[in-house]
């Protein structure tokens, strides 16, 4: 698997065609029009043990200026429950004391769909170096996330599973031939406070603190058709190889049970810390050179991801109003 | 009597001179997509004076035709630009002109607007003229430095003149 990707880079980097940076799952460092508004819906999923786990999405996005691009997207799933899952958290009464301990929760159990929260997204283009059919374009972006539902991964992600803030920088090199977008940033994850239910019926009151992470990526992009440029109603056909990769360190996770707090060891792979870069190869449309329809699918490269299975789908369709 | 009939030849002159915008053509730099292309001309299309855009997506060049008497603003139109994310490579306009004269550094008002004319030698305009503007906004930052030292008759007003050499 993994030499078919490194394959598929040096083809990316060695084909001699215009390259191409409106990827389907990661921001250039270039930024919408001035008064523009983007209107982006997607669909995200995957198969959890016969579950389709279903994630909606609406994004709209806005230049304020040539420099500033703000976004909001909202998030409607099937993959939290409004409380977490009661076998997270496992009681022992047995022996006339109690304890208890994290366990990785069941898979598959239902979920009925839900408003999880919303993403608020800014960019700032400082730097730009333009040229013909070639840009280096340097970006900073800034992000924070309001999720009213409870995630029980370490791993922290502002786009569906923990609120919080995070920031970053992007480069975007684009000459004829080749279009990489590098990315790094971080993420600060809120803390989550509730109740958790035990098997028992028994209600707790808990604290996770989830990782902070550090995220960085590499995206390339290819134009496939049309060869030549002579109108904008030629349908483009673009293909992308990004990849994505987080590291993130162990959550804390603290229950309390009557007037004393436990702190339970995060001994389960969901809630130590850990590392990986998925790959996600796509394919995007673009009609009448304002539609955009993305698929693509990601896939584990190095290590994975315990915030979802793989392969992990996305479907998506953009527009561009010129006010 | 020698000095009136001066005057009157020059007013003749003065009242004979004529100047019209056919077009504009302009390249954009940073351009790579079918997309961005668009979004340049649909940028442009916004300006009030701006008849009609046809963008050459293969070679990232564009015309730009205007309504008729209508005030054109150049400054707004490479604006445009940078506000769709790009920035201009060239931009020269295609003037019909009659009984201008020019003169290397020389200030001149072409439809009501300051020209400085850069490496042109003294004569006088007639027929159409294309002229491309000079300076940072209006071509790409290398062509920008190379006219920079010779960019500097403010023509004695408050805002900047617009340097121009003639093209064709």
């Amino acid at each position: 698997m993994r030499k078919i990707f490194i394959l598929l880079v040096l083809l990316f980097t060695a084909i001699a065609a215009r390259s191409q940076e409106l990827y389907p799952l990661t921001q250039p460092a270039s930024t919408l029009p001035k008064n523009t508004l983007g209107v982006k819906a997607f669909y995200e999923g995957y198969d959890e043990s016969g579950t389709m786990r279903n994630i909606f999405n609406l994004r709209l996005m806005y230049g304020l200026t040539s420099r500033l691009t703000v976004m909001a997207t909202g998030i409607l799933s099937n993959y939290h429950g409004k409380y977490l899952p009661f076998d997270f958290i496992l009681h022992d009464h047995s022996g006339g004391g109690s304890s208890a301990s994290t366990s990785t929760p069941q898979t598959g159990i239902y979920y009925p769909y839900i408003y999880d929260g919303t993403n608020f997204y800014a960019q700032y283009r400082f730097l730009s170096s333009d040229d013909q059919n070639l840009h280096f374009r340097m970006a900073a972006y800034g992000e924070a996330a309001y999720i009213n539902v409870p995630s029980h991964e370490t791993e922290p992600d502002l786009s569906l599973h923990t609120s919080g803030a995070g920031g970053g920088i992007r480069a975007t090199y684009l000459r004829k031939h080749l279009a990489v977008t590098a990315t790094t940033g971080f993420i600060i994850p809120f803390t989550y406070n509730g109740p958790t239910f035990d098997q028992y019926g028994g209600q707790y009151p808990t604290t996770i603190r989830y990782g902070n992470a550090v995220n960085y990526g590499v995206s390339l992009g290819y134009l496939l058709f049309p060869r030549h440029y002579s109108s904008y109603n030629q349908t483009n056909w673009n293909i992308y190889l990004e990849l994505m990769g987080k590291s993130y360190s162990a959550a804390k996770v603290y229950q309390q049970d009557g007037i004393v707090t436990y702190y339970l060891p995060s001994t389960i792979s969901l809630l130590k810390a850990g590392s990986y870069v998925d790959a996600a190869p796509g394919i995007q449309w673009i009609i009448r050179s304002n539609t955009r329809i993305d698929l693509s699918v990601t896939l584990p490269f190095i290590n994975r991801s315990y915030t979802h299975l793989y392969p992990f789908y996305m479907l998506g369709i953009q527009r561009y109003f010129y006010l | 009597m020698k000095r009136a009939g001066i005057t009157i030849v020059l007013c003749l002159i003065c009242s004979l001179a004529f100047a019209q915008v056919k077009k504009f053509e302009l390249g954009v730099n940073g351009l790579t997509c079918s997309q961005c292309s668009r979004n340049v001309e649909m940028s442009l299309r916004k300006l009030p004076f701006i008849k009609d855009v046809r963008m050459n997506l293969e070679h990232t060049e564009g015309e730009i035709f205007f309504k008729d008497n209508a005030d054109i603003d150049v400054q707004r139109m490479a604006r445009a630009v940078t506000d769709a994310g790009f920035s201009v490579r060239y931009m020269k306009g295609t003037y019909a002109l009659s009984g201008i004269n020019v003169s290397d550094g020389s200030c001149t008002t072409v439809l009501g607007k300051r020209f400085v004319f850069i490496n042109t030698p003294a004569h006088t305009l007639n027929g159409d003229v294309v002229l491309q503007f000079l300076g940072d906004r209006y071509m790409g930052k290398k062509d920008a430095r190379n006219w920079k030292p010779r960019m500097k008759n403010s023509c004695g007003g408050d805002t900047q003149p617009y340097y121009v050499t003639i093209v064709k």
